[in-house]
């Protein structure tokens, strides 16, 4: 019909306007890791970085990627590490050539629906209290609220509920009410919301920062072979009277080794060293001990299992008062991982099958 | 700069999408006008004329803001034989009104194939396997090895269906024997599903017996939150095909929410086929389905459990025991075009649409 063969063309012509940006993008990416790079190296204060390592570098990008152009992330990182090392895997490389093909974009768009997350994952996932979905209030079952049944438990439940849009993202679109205060009429038809009792955190948790939410990013990768991994896992704090633990917004982490052993020192959102204790609170970072930390791993392990469309999932995970881990929301779309993979990687391997295949001879 | 590239580009998206938007009403436009056509020159009478035609612009304006819509609308109600207050249009539908109904971030939601037996229960049919991200799992997503898969492909001994994930028109499904099975052949990339076969309903299997002849049930979220069942259609094949989709071939009958079939069987145009079926000479009156209640009333339970598109259009089979299951289900372009003109208007009320 003439009208899908517009639609072909229009399609086509818009997966190459996609091409071309995605082409600027790649470029921009790079230019991005050389201003950081740069920034490293006034934070530093000096720079690792020689002719000799530079020319190392250039030859391993040529070598494994197949284009010395992926230098600019490996010379960011060798500046954020003091060394180089072999078997990084740069940024752009990550994003613009593996991940497209380990997380189908329109399978990815799932982890954005946090409405939907108790379905997919159970218990792993905090129970929202109600869903507000197509302009309909329902039970977290999806049964539908009778008329006057919310009032009834809005009523009854008098604390404080956690409002999130089903899209929103960066902690954004995010508010909390209490229940007494909470407008049923208040949500805006046409988007969806899910609804949560607040939650308090692990005592430890809070000890180190008690003014947000302090979450675990773990990373998860599901192997060619079928077996699922961690690759890292880090715990972000607010600082200075922060609400939010977004590293984006200010927020500090420490990274954590396979043993639950924390660094010794936090980082930012660059991954330059920010001393060894919370500017705030002053908790020493190395004194954090968490028995249930291999637990962290092994829920979103499972959790994978349940959902295993896409090969690599950010976690974000609180240990709720009890000390178990739950879900506050995962992401699937740009999982990132730059810091953790130049200061504590490199974190993959060839198993993992994400390195360009060599060419014999 | 990135911001700046982006900015640049998600503006010119906007505006091709502006510009394609229009031309594709167009398009859809000039469909219509020849649909009506080809209805004309099959035989049937015109019975618009001016005054029909005014009537049928002035509703449009009215209740869609442009008197552009008229051209399915006439082609409805030639069809129908008389004009309907209440219909809507095939490309307000399509551009317009589905969109807001179904919005596209969930019809990825939807259109997971795999995922359908753990979504529905009993009413999905069980998986053999499922094939994701290139490795298998069984029904309860625990991992199975390549060799474990054809080691029960070679006792299975029966035919299996072979089904892409996000496959749409019955293509991308293979029905072959279980020895017959190559997971080699798998498309990396894709994810698949694959299902015991169905033997179906032996009524339904009279009326025509080379392909498996499936309802498809359109269902309704209601304002209020309730579902409503809108109308079913019964596709089979004909003339030797072996799929039942109208796209390919195949024809239908309406079916009224109590289970009564039409008289007389359409195309994929809405064109009257006859009484009986072309090949067998089943009388489509005669055909009875003493499940039709339970049907209808699954496909309403299981978009109760999936309440963020609003539109929905099940396919469902009746296997031989005379259970409803479901084959997949359909959140995007659920068929909606000459079935509201014969049988509708189903979305009259504007109220119900918000």
């Amino acid at each position: 019909m003439a009208s899908s063969r517009f639609e072909n063309r229009y399609f086509s012509f818009v997966t190459l306007l996609g091409n071309l940006l995605t082409r600027f993008s790649r470029q921009y990416q790079r230019y991005l890791a050389y201003r950081d790079r740069k920034q490293v190296v006034k934070a530093k204060g000096g720079s690792v970085l020689n002719r000799r390592v530079k020319k190392e570098i250039k030859s391993y990008a040529r070598e494994r990627y197949g284009s010395k152009a992926y230098w600019s992330y490996l010379a960011f990182y060798t500046e954020l590490r003091g060394e180089f090392k072999k078997g990084w895997l740069p940024y752009d490389y990550w994003r613009y050539d593996v991940l497209p093909g380990l997380n189908p974009r329109y399978l990815s768009y799932v982890s954005d629906q946090k409405s939907f997350d108790h379905v997919l994952f159970g218990d792993f996932a905090i129970r929202p209290l109600f869903v507000f979905i197509s302009g309909n209030y329902y039970h977290a079952d999806f049964e539908l609220f009778e008329r006057g049944e919310l009032k009834k438990f809005l009523s009854g439940y008098n604390d404080t509920l956690v409002v999130k849009e089903g899209r929103g993202t960066h902690g954004l679109q995010v508010r909390m009410v209490h229940s007494s205060e909470f407008d049923p009429a208040g949500l805006r038809r046409g988007i969806n919301y899910v609804i949560q009792p607040f939650v308090k955190q692990y005592k430890t948790i809070s000890d180190l920062y008690p003014d947000s939410i302090n979450t675990f990013r773990a990373v998860t990768y599901l192997r060619p072979d079928g077996s699922i991994h961690v690759k890292s896992i880090i715990l972000r704090f607010g600082i200075n009277g922060m609400k939010i633990d977004n590293l984006s917004s200010g927020g500090h982490f420490i990274y954590f080794d396979a043993s639950g052993k924390p660094t010794e020192h936090g980082y930012n959102l660059m991954g330059i060293v920010q001393g060894d204790r919370h500017v705030n609170t002053g908790y020493k970072y190395s004194e954090l001990k968490l028995p249930m930390y291999q637990e962290i791993g092994k829920s979103c392990i499972a959790a994978h299992k349940k959902y295993p469309y896409l090969r690599v999932i950010g976690w974000d995970i609180f240990l709720n008062e009890k000390g178990e881990p739950k879900l506050i929301e995962w992401n699937a779309v740009n999982p990132g991982f730059h810091p953790e993979e130049a200061l504590f990687g490199p974190l993959w391997s060839d198993d993992d099958g994400v390195f360009p295949k060599i060419k014999n001879g | 700069m990135i911001h700046y590239l982006l900015d640049i580009y998600f503006r010119l998206r906007r505006s091709i999408g502006k510009v394609s938007f229009r031309i594709r009403l167009v398009y859809s436009r000039a469909a219509g006008h020849r649909y009506r056509r080809q209805y004309l020159r099959r035989g049937g009478e015109t019975i618009i004329d001016r005054k029909v035609k005014k009537e049928i612009k002035a509703y449009c304006r009215e209740r869609f803001g442009s008197a552009a819509y008229w051209p399915h609308l006439a082609y409805f109600t030639e069809i129908r034989g008389e004009f309907i207050k209440g219909w809507i249009p095939h490309d307000y539908f399509t551009h317009v009104l589905e969109p807001r109904l179904n919005p596209a971030a969930y019809h990825n939601l939807g259109d997971m194939r795999t995922r359908d037996h753990r979504r529905f229960g009993d009413f999905a049919i069980e998986p053999l396997f499922v094939f994701i991200s290139g490795n298998f799992y069984n029904h309860d997503c625990q991992l199975v090895e390549k060799g474990e898969v054809l080691e029960f492909m070679a006792r299975y001994d029966n035919t299996i269906v072979q089904k892409q994930e996000f496959g749409f028109g019955g293509k991308q499904v293979e029905v072959m024997h279980s020895s017959k099975f190559n997971p080699d052949l798998l498309k990396k990339g894709i994810n698949y599903i694959i299902q015991p076969y169905i033997k179906q309903y032996p009524v339904l299997s009279e009326l025509y017996p080379h392909s498996v002849n499936t309802f498809r049930v359109i269902t309704f979220l209601r304002k209020d939150g309730n579902v409503e069942l809108k109308y079913a259609l019964l596709r089979f094949g004909v003339n030797g095909i072996k799929v039942d989709n109208l796209s390919s071939g195949g024809q239908c009958l309406y079916f009224q929410p109590d289970g009564t079939p039409s008289k007389i069987g359409y195309d994929t145009y809405g064109h009257q086929v006859g009484e009986r079926h072309i090949n067998t000479g089943y009388r489509f009156a005669d055909l009875q389905i003493p499940m039709f209640h339970e049907m209808t009333e699954k496909c309403k339970t299981a978009h109760q459990q999936f309440p963020y598109i609003r539109l929905i259009g099940w396919d469902v089979c009746i296997n031989e025991s005379g259970e409803p299951k479901l084959i997949e289900w359909n959140t995007h372009r659920p068929s909606f075009t000459w079935e509201d003109a014969l049988f509708g208007p189903f979305l009259a009320d504007d109220k119900e649409l918000e």
